[in-house]
């Protein structure tokens, strides 16, 4: 068991997502920043999709009722074991009665706390994911407090080196596939989607100016501020399927990018998608940040993917193999 | 070199014997080499230096050895990889030289592939030095960072 001792609101159970409903207007969920969830889950001896708790506010304290190993990965919370610092993107054993604490991070907005065995909570529809806005899965659909208990599920023996492990994060060992800019605005690759056309000569904007990530914005979808981007003419258009990553432009001509909890119907012309692989990065972009989208394509989003899946598949087949060969070395 | 436990006092002691260290000179200008570095059972370095006037024919006589003993306790790499002074997600060494470190503090870390070890402090003291450039190879039990023990 873990006990939550501090907790800000909005702090979950996810998992990588409940899929198949949506026709019914279920939501996916799931954890914005999902690449960090795998990474976590993977450290832990876990499979990548094992639920695990997403915070995104700060601080956070938790308490151990029994020896299990943890990871935090995503965003650097200087993350503190009984007072003690821990890096980020760590994995670690931990004794019956220690206190993990995440602080505010500087950079990213979200860590992710995963354990060997995975949450332990009832799936819903497959997932145990929180659905906020549906009032199910994960803790009785709703987000954690002060003095929750949670359930570990039993775990195999997981071999961590004493003073724990981490992993290469996703920044920098696949820099190469995501690009950074030079002055910190996030880039985010997008592909025109069905109403681009209709905007006309409008829609270059949308590519070439910086975009502010407003305070209206949460695990639904993000609100940008920036200069407004109009359609040619009006159009009614009838309500269509809606998916994560789905950029809006409503009336205001300012744009909304659909996130983990997105809607699963909307009505307002669709601008631009951004390719699904980028997603984490903008799960972990806060408030007030700018972000700038880059014209991408199916090409260049699938040969991203390529290169996560190696990373996570370095991490999948490495974790054992350091285990043995430390545990061997332990031997000599 | 780790020794085995002999009778007749510790390891350190019996490194510093005049006899054994007429041998372990031997030893070294047999094998070409200037110098050694011992750890002791107990953590501390002792650093044997074969001068350049050692010749086989009078050493046994007139062993031309300085002993340089350093309280310096080795933080070693726990497995072989690439040496990362700074956590590849953060801007700064977890500690400089000349500060302040805990038991267990992790001072540094080894990239083997996608994942990171740590380097971490055994015992509380001040950060006395580092001897791997960053991003170098370090082998499994290479010394990384001297640790100067706390009084």
């Amino acid at each position: 068991m873990i006990e939550v001792l501090q907790t800000g609101p909005l702090n979950t159970v996810q998992d990588l997502g409940r899929f198949g409903f949506r026709n019914a207007g279920v939501t996916s969920s799931g954890a914005m920043d999902r690449l960090a969830l795998a990474v976590g889950n993977l450290l832990v001896g876990n499979d990548e999709g094992e639920a695990a708790l997403e915070v995104q506010t700060f601080p956070f304290r938790l308490r151990f009722d029994r020896d299990t190993t943890v990871a935090i990965t995503g965003a650097d919370c200087d993350a503190r074991l009984d007072g003690r610092r821990l890096p980020p993107w760590w994995a670690l054993a931990v004794s019956a009665g220690q206190v993990v604490e995440l602080a505010t991070p500087r950079h990213s907005a979200r860590a992710y706390l995963s354990f060997a065995g995975g949450i332990e909570v009832e799936p819903v529809m497959g997932s145990r994911s929180t659905s906020l806005r549906g009032g199910f899965g994960g803790l009785d659909g709703r987000f954690l407090a002060a003095n929750d208990r949670l359930g570990v599920r039993p775990a195999g023996a997981c071999v961590v080196p004493p003073g724990g492990f981490g992993a290469m994060p996703p920044e920098t060992a696949l820099a190469d596939h995501f690009p950074a800019s030079e002055d910190g605005t996030l880039l985010v690759r997008a592909i025109p989607a069905g109403e681009y056309a209709l905007f006309g000569g409008e829609a270059e904007r949308f590519w070439s100016q910086t975009w502010k990530i407003s305070s209206q914005s949460d695990r639904t979808g993000y609100r940008l501020s920036g200069e407004p981007i109009k359609l040619v003419s009006p159009v009614e258009l009838r309500s269509h399927g809606v998916v994560p990553g789905v950029v809006q432009m409503p009336p205001s001509g300012e744009a909304i990018v659909q996130m983990s909890d997105a809607n699963t119907a909307g009505g307002y012309p669709k601008i631009a998608g951004v390719i699904d692989i980028d997603l984490w990065r903008l799960g972990q972009a806060r408030i007030g940040s700018r972000l700038r989208f880059v014209r991408s394509s199916v090409a260049e989003a699938l040969a991203v993917e390529r290169a996560v899946e190696t990373y996570l598949g370095d991490i999948r087949r490495t974790v054992p193999m350091l285990a043995e060969a430390l545990a061997a070395m332990s031997r000599r | 070199m780790k020794g085995r436990k002999r009778k007749g006092g510790s390891i350190a002691e019996q490194i510093l014997d005049p006899a054994i260290l007429e041998k372990v000179a031997l030893w070294l200008d047999d094998a070409g080499v200037n110098s050694v570095e011992i750890e002791t059972e107990d953590g501390r370095l002792v650093r044997i230096v074969a001068g350049a006037g050692v010749s086989t024919d009078d050493v046994a006589s007139n062993p031309d050895i300085s002993v340089a003993r350093n309280r310096a306790k080795p933080v070693k790499a726990p497995i072989a990889g690439h040496f990362l002074p700074v956590h590849p997600a953060r801007d700064r060494e977890e500690a400089t030289v000349g500060a302040a470190v805990v038991a267990d503090e992790i001072i540094g870390f080894v990239k083997i592939g996608p994942l990171v070890m740590p380097l971490r402090v055994e015992e509380a003291g001040r950060l006395e030095g580092c001897g791997i450039e960053p991003g170098a190879l370090v082998g499994y039990g290479d010394t990384v960072f001297l640790i100067e023990p706390a009084q």
